[in-house]
């Protein structure tokens, strides 16, 4: 069966398209928060989406803190 | 200074401490916190040279870590001036100073460090070694799950041009 587009599937009906991961799609450019995070007894550099999700280390621990971004 | 560090200018003279300067948005003025009036605490905006500081805050509490609007009009900063820490804004003049968070005084949480959102619609700040995001008026106030043992100094990822 040819793949419905998304929307296709929430014209047919919310469910389907939830099922059919509609909505999941990521975010080419979601907004980003850089912050520092106490691993252990140091602080490291993390970013994560702005809703807190997919967090990723950016420097090692080692008292790393204070971040800002380049505009 | 340059971005090199060369020409590095001195832009105050007091013998307190200035401290934590903010740039704003257009690059004309520079938002800071200062001793100088022994007073605990308070935020100044000067020019961008330095000439023309004009005290903002004003009151027996410590007033500090500012932090400017992206539409230059408005800026967020932490007090203690209710008895414990909290995030406020005012417009960049001084006037209509808010308070946005409400903490119970007796919880002596660290609450502050607010910054802005690219688009000047939230705040995101750190209370009690969580980062927190709010409305920029104070509402819809939600902490982000944990990464570390604790998280501290939110900054925006500036949005794209």
């Amino acid at each position: 069966m040819r793949a419905l587009s998304c929307r296709t599937m929430v014209a047919l009906g919310g469910l389907a398209a939830l099922a059919g991961g509609c909505g999941s799609e990521p975010n080419p450019d979601p907004e980003r928060i850089a912050f520092a995070s106490q691993i252990g007894n140091d602080f490291a550099i993390y970013a994560s989406d702005a809703d807190g999700s997919n967090p990723v280390a950016l420097t090692a621990v080692g008292g790393n803190t204070e971040p800002d971004w380049s505009p | 200074m340059r971005s090199d560090g060369t020409n590095q200018v001195r832009l105050t003279n007091s013998p307190a401490l200035d401290f934590e300067p903010d740039w704003s948005p257009d690059g004309t003025r520079i938002v800071f916190t200062t001793d100088r009036d022994n007073a605990g605490y308070e935020i100044y905006v000067m020019n961008a040279d330095g000439t023309v500081p004009v005290r903002v805050t004003a009151n027996i509490g410590a007033d500090f870590q500012p932090n400017w609007s992206p539409d230059g009009q408005r800026i967020a900063f932490q007090s203690n001036r209710d008895g414990n820490l909290e995030v406020y804004v005012m417009d960049a003049d001084g006037s209509n100073q808010t308070r946005l968070t409400t903490t119970p005084s007796q919880q002596a949480l660290f609450v502050g460090t607010p910054v802005w959102s690219p688009d000047g619609t939230r705040i995101a700040y750190e209370r009690a070694g969580r980062i927190s995001i709010m409305n920029g008026d104070g509402t819809g106030d939600v902490a982000l799950p944990p990464v570390g043992s604790v998280d501290i100094d939110p900054s925006w990822r500036p949005a794209a041009p």
